[in-house]
């Protein structure tokens, strides 16, 4: 996918997840109370969105492509690729360096080595 | 327009010193505090949007509108032909031709005059050009940010903080309603040192300061050395904004500040017209700044107070000319009129305590009134315009003949009382009578006694530069009538006579200790 999203615009995905599948003047509204946007800047983003392949506005209806589970999946794929080079140990040493993890993540991370396993 | 361009020119041309001694002065005063540096930049300002210069004796800048005026040809005569290029519907010759016989001068002056001013012409239109070419590219640059801005979401609740994906460094938008916008994906810290720089730059109206400076930019778009003083002024303007924010800070604030600097620098450095960034410019200047600031002390603040005013009296003054006055008899500016020019060969010079008189010895057979006396008087224009007020004020005449191209307010033929003159002339012409006589610049006024009194009144005779050793004791003896006087500019723009009695002479001849 490789393609960047600003804030802005993942608050406005975030909206339609949220609501999805959601009328396309029903979201010109919504934004326009949100974000106090004009009926243009909807569309604008919108359409920024559509042709990234997220969302699709068929006949007045806004709905997603990608689930946003599976949008943030394919996030965090990006950026251990990115920045561990698609190593996990890598990710998850330089992510403990920091942040102690707790006994409930830890419990947790062993339930998904086990279920893997 | 032509007109407007003209001042223009001439604040630009003013401006320039100004503007190297500003730039200069950056140089030692990089130590000391920034928000002076905007004090430095709002003379400047001035100086490139007000006309007027002041004459002063201090004041050490020439005198650039008539320098203008001179290269120019007269402002009348451009408008003249301003109006006639323009007018494209009517035979450009015909009409040239027109008011070339209208106001009286030779066909041919005019004609010169038309080619300098159709060159002049020709530059102001090229000016007018550039600034809409300016003013294009401000438009451009603004509707290209006003559209990026639009897809913008308020920051948390914070009022007129906007975090935006289109723009890549935090800036402030809008004159009226300015707001901050930042780019997404900052981190928190960051996210509070800019928010904390842009609030300075609203507080100190920096971009509606920045706006001025681009407008003025827009209208000396032609003056390299402005371009100079605006780059260098923004920098000044990020320089004073980071100076006051880190003025509170600890040392480690100071580092976060400057990391987010850093953060925020873009690689890509565009001119970027409307907002007023915050990693915009000179990040590494700034760095430095934000480690090296130090409270000013007193005497510091005094030096640059002192600064301010040298640059603001120099700069908006302009040296005094340099006036000669010279009186000569009623009889040789006769003999000049006639002859045309006078020529100096039967000139006598005597000096006498270091100062020179000379004589001219046109006839032996006359009194001796054939003298001549030079003395200096500042300002000739003002002489001559209060002369005339003078003159009518007396309800005398004041005759004049415009020749060839000559300060226009000279050529109007003022006469006062309404009277039959034709008989009064030649005798007014030798005791009371004013006669402006306009030749190529050159202006000789006939006055009586008591009116070169109150012309020693309002222009103070200041030296003598040279007299016949006889005129001295004319003076005494009172042999000598009248005697006219001329004034020369030493630019050779405006040259006054005056007609003075033998009284007025002994006058200045007291005034002059003699």
């Amino acid at each position: 996918m490789a393609v960047e999203f600003g804030e802005v615009q993942m608050k406005f995905a975030e909206l339609i997840w949220e609501r999805e599948p959601i009328g396309s003047g029903e979201l010109v509204k919504l934004c326009a109370e949100r974000f106090d946007w004009k009926k243009s800047t909807t569309y604008t983003v919108l359409k920024k969105l559509c042709d990234k392949g997220l969302f699709q506005n068929i006949d007045g209806v806004v709905s997603a492509k990608i689930s946003k589970e599976e949008f943030y999946t394919k996030k965090s794929e990006e950026f251990v690729d990115e920045a561990f080079g698609g190593s996990l140990p890598a990710f998850l040493a330089a992510f403990t360096s920091h942040q102690q993890l707790s006994r409930k993540d830890i419990e947790e991370i062993r339930n998904i080595i086990d279920k893997i396993q | 327009m032509g007109l407007i361009f003209g001042k223009v020119l001439e604040m630009s041309f003013a401006s320039v010193l100004l503007i190297v001694a500003v730039s200069l002065l950056r140089i030692p005063l990089k130590k000391a505090p920034k928000w002076f540096m905007g004090v430095l930049w709002t003379i400047v300002a001035l100086r490139l949007l007000v006309p007027v210069q002041i004459q002063s004796g201090i004041g050490f800048m020439p005198d650039f509108g008539n320098m203008i005026e001179s290269a120019f040809g007269k402002e009348n005569t451009n408008n003249v032909a301003t109006y006639v290029s323009e007018d494209t519907l009517a035979p450009a010759t015909g009409v040239l031709e027109d008011i070339a016989s209208g106001d009286a001068a030779p066909v041919e002056t005019q004609n010169v005059a038309a080619k300098s001013a159709g060159s002049f012409v020709y530059l102001v239109v090229l000016w007018i050009i550039g600034m809409l070419m300016a003013f294009g590219y401000a438009s451009y640059s603004y509707i290209s940010i006003r559209l990026k801005t639009r897809i913008s979401i308020r920051y948390r609740s914070s009022e007129r903080v906007y975090v935006c994906d289109e723009i890549d460094t935090p800036f402030i938008f809008g004159l009226i309603k300015p707001a901050i916008y930042i780019p997404s994906g900052l981190d928190h810290e960051t996210i509070v040192n800019v928010l904390a720089h842009e609030r300075v730059h609203l507080k100190r109206k920096d971009h509606l300061r920045k706006q001025l400076g681009f407008l003025i930019l827009t209208i000396h778009w032609f003056n390299p050395f402005v371009w100079l003083a605006y780059v260098l002024f923004c920098r000044d303007i990020e320089l004073a904004c980071d100076e006051r924010v880190i003025s509170r800070m600890s040392v480690d604030e100071k580092k976060s500040y400057a990391e987010s600097l850093l953060s925020c620098s873009t690689k890509k450095r565009r001119m970027m017209v409307y907002p007023v960034a915050f990693g915009e410019v000179a990040v590494g200047t700034r760095i430095k700044g934000i480690f090296n600031y130090r409270k000013p002390s007193f005497y510091l603040l005094l030096m640059l107070a002192i600064t301010t005013g040298v640059l603001t009296t120099c700069s908006f003054t302009r040296a005094a000319d340099r006036v000669v006055v010279t009186p000569y008899s009623v009889s040789y500016v006769k003999e000049v009129e006639e002859v045309g020019n006078a020529s100096s060969s039967n000139t006598q010079s005597v000096t006498i305590k270091g100062i020179t008189y000379v004589g001219e010895d046109f006839d032996a057979d006359e009194k001796k009134s054939d003298v001549e006396v030079k003395v200096k008087v500042e300002e000739p224009s003002q002489v001559r315009t209060r002369i005339e007020d003078i003159r009518c004020q007396e309800n005398t005449v004041i005759e004049s003949h415009q020749e060839s191209q000559s300060e226009p307010e000279a050529s109007a033929e003022v006469k006062k009382p309404e009277e039959d003159r034709s008989e009064e002339k030649k005798e007014e012409t030798k005791k009371e009578s004013t006669t402006v006589d306009v030749k190529k610049g050159k202006t000789h006024v006939h006055v009586s006694t008591d009116d070169l009194k109150k012309i020693e009144s309002i222009a103070p005779v200041s030296e003598v530069v040279s007299a016949t050793e006889d005129f001295a004791t004319d003076v005494a003896t009172e042999t000598v009538d009248t005697v006219v006087g001329e004034v020369f500019d030493e630019g050779g723009v405006v040259d006054t006579a005056f007609g003075i009695t033998s009284e007025t002479l002994g006058l200045v001849d007291s005034i002059l200790g003699w």
